[in-house]
């Protein structure tokens, strides 16, 4: 007999502009994760610099939330996700990691803005006389007694943002986005090496001085590292895809997968990483920061739109 | 939420189901939803409504099953549409609560809530929801919601002129349709079979007896609420989290250290 299997799962068919709010929400949580954890633990070493990725991050989150407002059909409606019209009441749905989502942004958003306030105060930009209060409570978070809980618990929710859009696809119908828990696992990695990425290209194109050298090689150091792990990652995400696998893989996902996300996107800048002298290392460092950003970039086109296009 | 005064449902017999697409006219016509651009030929049998979505709350699957020799066929049909799950999907992920159970226990969308972020589209393992044209929000079979509160039938049971829809309390279509199983178990078709009892997602208050597998319908044979991974993507974004924090910390350090013994070695030399 004929079996007819007629596969009725709907594609959300999201628009390519959330694969870009995925891209530039994983570089402003990445930013954010690194900086807060090295300015936390990284010890007694030279951090000249690193406050600025903060620019990145604050810079980034409005243009992410905004983004992220455009692509609903019902637009004007986005406060319904915050509070809900109809009782009157907050709204927080537990079991929906988007309703979550929408609050960590915020409070992360929070997070964000203090740092920048932080930064600012550092870098004597933007001194407003009004908001002396305000700078002071944010260096005192930054180089005060609870420097250490302030920049972790941000770095919990910057954590946390960077893997919610994964959470949210891992948890539908859609074969492929919920045959295996690591898509958040692959965003957090890469929202690391895309953030830390263009801090990278920030202190390189601000650097007068030689003495944000030391920060730019510690932070290209961790990439370097990060990449490795994301390499390995993505083999791991691709066998555990399974029958799904395919989705990824085949035509056109696959090139970009291997050729433009593993080869350009993360062999390439770890070659240029270590072997500095291919291009000289400010040159190598430019271009292997800008091809981790394709890579990036990639990434998130062949998980999100592979399976999508498969229906 | 409203307290559920009682379990209204649907019992969808396929044997009894002729493809007339009555129910699918009832539907468009009750709730007002366009009619399909004509021609609208799908090239699959004669199904030219496609599937479910915004604009088509119910559809009729024609499912010509042919034997490999071609020898032996048949039709086989199935009014499809929304099943009003008793752990919903669609109604666990929405943000913004604008999908709500019903004082009838029926899963319904609040269209002035909804925002149209197109998550219960995937939230739903059946492919149920669409986004509706007019509305421009998700939109899906509403059991009639308008029609119970005023104590009638839904339009496409009413409509039906088998009986195949049958509508009323679950309670009592699930023993109607356990009768009407077994029968046909008996009479020798042992392939008939309940789809939707208490064993698929808390029970389906639109629910089916068939005569094949649920897949020879395109229904899932194990359908499964969208929050099964949702702990281990949790569970593997903490692991991830603590290995990229600890490499990064690492390799901000080892850079010192290295800077220091390249130092050391330049002085040696
Ligand atoms: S069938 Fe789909 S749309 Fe209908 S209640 Fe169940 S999950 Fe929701
Ligand atoms: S119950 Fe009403 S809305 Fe649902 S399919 Fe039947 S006619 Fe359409």
């Amino acid at each position: 007999m004929y079996s007819y299997e007629l596969m009725q799962l709907k594609s959300p068919d999201f628009p390519f502009i959330i694969i870009f709010d995925l891209f530039i929400g994983g570089i402003a949580a990445g930013a954010f994760l690194v900086t807060a954890l090295l300015l936390a633990f990284g010890g007694k070493f030279n951090k000249a610099g690193l406050h600025r990725a903060y620019y990145v991050t604050m810079g980034l989150l409005p243009i992410y939330g905004l983004l992220l407002i455009l692509k609903l059909d019902k637009k004007e409606r986005f406060v319904n996700v915050m509070w809900q019209f109809r009782d009157g009441n907050i709204m927080i749905n537990w079991d929906s990691p988007m309703s979550l989502g929408a609050w960590v942004l915020n409070v992360f958003g929070v997070f964000a803005l203090v740092s920048v306030l932080y930064a600012l105060k550092k870098d004597n930009l933007l001194q407003f006389s009004w908001a002396k209060k305000l700078y002071a409570i944010a260096t005192y978070l930054h180089e005060g007694k609870l420097a250490k809980v302030y920049l972790s618990v941000g770095a919990f929710f910057a954590a946390w943002f960077s893997m919610y859009l994964g959470i949210l696809v891992t948890t539908s119908s859609l074969p492929a986005w919920n045959a295996t828990p690591l898509i958040p696992t692959l965003w957090i990695i890469s929202a690391v090496i895309t953030g830390v990425s263009v801090v990278i290209l920030l202190l390189l194109f601000t650097n007068r001085g030689s003495q944000l050298d030391e920060s730019i090689q510690r932070l290209d150091n961790i990439v370097k590292s990060v990449i490795v792990l994301n390499i390995a990652m993505i083999i791991v995400f691709v066998i555990a895809l399974g029958q799904w696998s395919e989705t990824v893989t085949r035509d056109i996902f696959g090139i970009l997968l291997w050729g433009g996300v593993v080869v350009v996107g993360l062999l390439v800048p770890l070659l240029l990483k270590l072997k500095p002298n291919l291009l000289g290392v400010k040159n190598s460092l430019i271009f292997s920061s800008v091809l981790v950003l394709v890579g990036g970039f990639i990434l998130r086109y062949v998980v999100m739109i592979g399976p999508m296009s498969f229906w | 939420m409203s307290q559920i005064e009682s379990s209204k449902g649907m019992f969808i017999d396929t044997t009894l189901c002729h493809g007339c697409k009555a129910c699918e006219v009832a539907c468009k016509q009750w709730n007002d939803i366009p009619a399909n651009p004509a021609p609208s030929l799908t090239g699959n049998s004669y199904d030219n409504t496609g599937g479910l979505d915004g604009q088509n709350w119910r559809h009729v699957k024609f499912i010509e099953d042919i034997s490999d020799d071609r020898s032996d066929t048949r039709w086989l049909f199935l009014s499809d549409s929304c099943k009003h799950c008793t752990l919903a999907g669609c109604m666990s992920v929405c943000p913004t609560s604008a999908i709500i159970r019903t004082e009838f226990d029926t899963v319904y969308i609040d269209h002035d809530t909804c925002i149209g972020c197109k998550y219960c589209i995937t939230g739903c393992p059946f492919g149920v929801i669409g986004i509706g044209d007019l509305s421009g929000t998700a939109e899906k079979c509403s059991l009639c919601y308008d029609r119970l509160q005023v104590g009638q039938e839904p339009a496409c049971a009413q409509a039906c002129p088998t009986d195949s829809i049958e509508f009323g309390d679950v309670t009592d279509l699930v023993a109607m349709a356990k009768q009407r199983e077994q029968q046909l178990v008996a009479s020798g078709n042992l392939k008939a079979k309940l789809y939707g009892d208490s064993d698929i997602l808390g029970g389906l208050n639109v629910f089916y007896l068939l005569q094949d597998t649920p897949e020879k319908y395109g229904l899932p044979s194990n359908p499964q609420m969208p929050q099964k991974n949702m702990l281990g993507g949790y569970w593997s974004s903490v692991f991830s989290l603590f290995a990229v924090g600890l490499v990064s910390l690492l390799s901000f350090r080892s850079y010192r250290e290295r800077k220091l013994l390249e130092e050391n070695t330049t002085k040696s030399a």
